[in-house]
């Protein structure tokens, strides 16, 4: 039997990989968008179950919308890096250093 | 709702998964008990018609992939509020069908958009 | 949703949403008309984005009538509240837009920066609107993507193209936290309305403590990212000073309007039954972001820099109001809001003015001896910065007295003395620039282009700052009528 804290687990496990990936990641961009990604399932996860349990369909529509907007917003995060590789012509975490303070 | 439930629904799956796995794991398997083994170092290094190899073989993807990728993205993602929409299409009435076809029209304005701008061009 | 009838009916009140879909529908319109208005011509998107503003403030005038409406199965909030936050946004982005017509005419793709504007003024419209956590999530998006793209507007830029890949790192990291924390809430109350939250987390059992710590935690910290509260600050210089001038002024007034009014909403409708913890969090907040703000700006050479900071700065004054929780401290945040949103971006405007042939004007030695070849320049300067740093009697002392009285009135003596405390910092840094303008001798040539608009900008933010300051009444009342309701 799958009980509601199993689910929570899982997520609460996905989304510290997703938030401990993005802070440890000294390599590649595309990584933390990747990171960004699997917080964003985490917290699907996290709605789906929850409406499930509560029998409430809401949760079930708000990830409807995360989804969507997740992917716009991995749309404008490639559209930024492609802009940034271009004038970079890299997309090392540590090149990311000309604005200082 | 329970183990029960798990097994029946997710079964077919299961056996589907173990099938899978077999059917990739046996070649290897049994190339390793059938045929003669002769390990040499030469086997090992990169061959390219009898030359040293050249460059490294993870090429680098052309950026206009990227450009298609990204309007394939959101274009995909926004299609997936029809399915749920097409199947309570009888409960919605007017309304929902009106609805729908404002958000694929403000998608249409956004493809339009992306057609004269020339991001659909490959050259 | 147990309570679905079908088929739908109609969504009620529709004509509430009037101004943010006339906004929305010329948006669009804009967008595909600009790919046929050919380049040198490109002012005129500008020119019809502002009509649309103009179209959106009347239709929203037309459609307030002092009540509070809620449309679309209750989504969609439209009181006095949210009116006035919606003028004040509109007034933000119509500056910005006046700011920008000149600024990038050197500029490649016109067209999208206007209309990712308009989106982003559209985003922020629903985001003061939204009484429903998905509502507000959409809203924050909209507003969000957008200005993501606007700060890395100049693409051959490396500056820009940094700025915008940091901005939108951490911005997505704080949209993500933001989401985690409505789980928790969501999973406890089962509801995702900000006031259904509010009564179902008043009878929350005990047992269930723990998970709506969490989901307060969660969501204060992506709320505190988008109005730049320490220590999730950490975007904003560098956001700031890589972003287009305009743009830098449009994000630093017209986001954090519509930040701080859904901060509100769930302050005051979704958490009364965590009122400690919130103060107790908030308080902590507020105490390190005036810190920050203040203590940072002055080691600034770069004045974007610098208002960057004193914006973050201002971030923490306005915090009190919400700390007051009272209605008298929401109407401070109001007053303070408004006061900032003129003094900032009559600031910001300045700087677009001291840019020149081969100088960017963003240092404070660009500024030195500014006096006595531009009087007028150095003047109303000179007047933003004494007002933004509280000096009486112009408009940024009321909108410190604003929320300090509101603070002190619910008990927040410590607060606010030490508030005041980093207010004389504060004013430290704003009048070394003063020193620079009056004092300094010229150090880079002065050869200005003459810019009538930014000028006209930079004439009346500074006259706005004087008459609120000699007259301030009829804005604080306005602020008080608006807030009735709220909490």
């Amino acid at each position: 039997m799958i009980v509601l804290s199993d689910y929570l687990i899982v997520a609460a496990l996905l989304f510290s990989l997703g938030v401990i990936g993005l802070f440890l990641n000294r390599k590649n961009v595309i990584t933390i968008l990747m990171c960004i990604e699997l917080m964003l399932l985490a917290v699907n996860l996290n709605l789906v179950a929850f409406s499930h349990y509560l029998n409430d369909l809401a949760g079930q529509v708000f990830v409807f919308f995360v989804l969507t907007v997740a992917a716009s917003e991995v749309a404008v995060g490639l559209a930024i890096l492609v802009a940034f590789y271009r004038t970079r012509r890299s997309i090392e975490v540590e090149d990311i250093n000309t604005l200082q303070g | 709702m329970g183990a029960a439930y798990l097994a029946n629904e997710y079964a077919p799956i299961v056996i589907f998964l173990v099938i899978a796995v077999l059917m990739g794991a046996a070649p290897l398997v049994l190339t390793v008990l059938l045929a003669e083994q002769r390990p040499d170092a030469e086997k090992n290094s990169a061959y390219e018609c009898g030359f040293e190899a050249f460059e490294d073989a993870r090429l680098q993807i052309d950026v206009r992939f990227y450009l298609l990728a990204i309007l394939f993205v959101v274009f995909d993602l926004e299609s997936a509020f029809l399915f749920p929409w097409a199947i309570v299409l009888d409960d919605i009435g007017l309304f929902g069908f009106v609805e729908m076809m404002l958000f694929l029209f403000i998608l249409v304005v956004g493809y339009a958009y992306a057609w004269k701008k020339g991001a659909l061009q490959w050259e | 949703m147990a309570n679905v009838t079908f088929p739908f009916p109609f969504p009620e009140h529709l004509s509430a949403l009037l101004p943010e879909i006339l906004v929305a529908v010329l948006a669009m319109a804009l967008l595909i008309v600009d790919l046929f208005v050919p380049k040198e011509r490109k002012a005129l998107t500008g020119y019809l984005s502002l009509a649309t503003i103009l179209v959106a403030g009347v239709a929203l005038m037309q459609v307030a009538d002092g009540t509070s409406v809620t449309a679309f199965y209750g989504f969609f909030t439209l009181d006095p509240f949210a009116v006035f936050s919606k003028l004040l946004i509109l007034a933000g982005t119509a500056i910005a837009i006046i700011m920008s017509l000149d600024y990038i005419r050197s500029e490649e793709n016109v067209g999208e920066y206007f209309v990712l504007m308009l989106f982003a003024m559209l985003g922020m419209m629903l985001l003061v609107s939204a009484n429903n956590f998905v509502t507000m999530y959409l809203g924050i998006e909209l507003m969000a993507l957008s200005i993501y793209v606007l700060v890395g507007y100049q693409r051959d830029t490396l500056r820009s193209n940094e700025a915008a890949l940091k901005y939108f790192i951490l911005g997505s990291l704080s949209s993500g936290m933001l989401l985690y924390g409505i789980t928790f809430f969501y999973g406890v109350t089962s509801s995702l309305d900000f006031k259904q939250i509010g009564e179902a987390l008043a009878a929350a059992p005990s047992s269930e403590h723990t998970a709506v710590l969490l989901g307060l935690v969660f969501i204060i910290a992506g709320l505190a990212f988008k109005v730049s509260m320490a220590p999730f600050h950490m975007w904003t210089p560098d956001a700031y000073e890589g972003a287009p001038t305009p743009i830098t002024a449009f994000m630093s007034a017209a986001p954090k309007v519509a930040g701080f009014v859904v901060f509100v909403r769930i302050v005051a409708d979704a958490l009364p039954a965590l009122e400690h913890e919130t103060v107790m969090i908030l308080s902590g907040m507020a105490v390190l972001t005036m810190a920050v703000g203040n203590l940072a700006a002055i080691a600034q050479r770069n004045i974007k820099r610098m208002l960057a900071y004193s914006t973050i700065g201002h971030v923490g004054f306005v915090t009190l109001g919400l700390i007051a929780g009272s209605g008298s401290g929401y109407a401070g945040m109001l007053v303070y809001l408004a006061i900032y949103l003129f003094m900032g971006m009559g600031a910001f405007a300045v700087i677009v003015l001291m840019r020149r042939e081969g100088i960017q004007g963003e240092l404070l030695d660009d500024f030195a001896g500014l006096a006595k070849v531009r009087p007028g320049y150095a003047l109303a300067m000179g007047l933003l910065l004494f007002s933004l740093a509280g000096i009486p009697f112009l408009g940024g002392f009321w909108a410190k007295y604003a929320v300090f009285i509101a603070a002190v009135q619910a008990g927040h003596v410590y607060l606010v003395i030490y508030a005041l405390l980093f207010s004389v910092v504060g004013a430290f840094y704003y009048i070394r620039v003063v020193k620079y303008m009056y004092f300094d001798e010229a150090r880079v040539p002065f050869d200005f282009s003459e810019n009538r608009l930014m000028q006209a900008t930079v004439a009346l933010t500074a006259m706005a700052v004087v008459v609120l300051g000699i007259y301030p009444d009829p804005l604080m009342e306005l602020c008080r009528q608006a807030v009735i309701g709220i909490g």
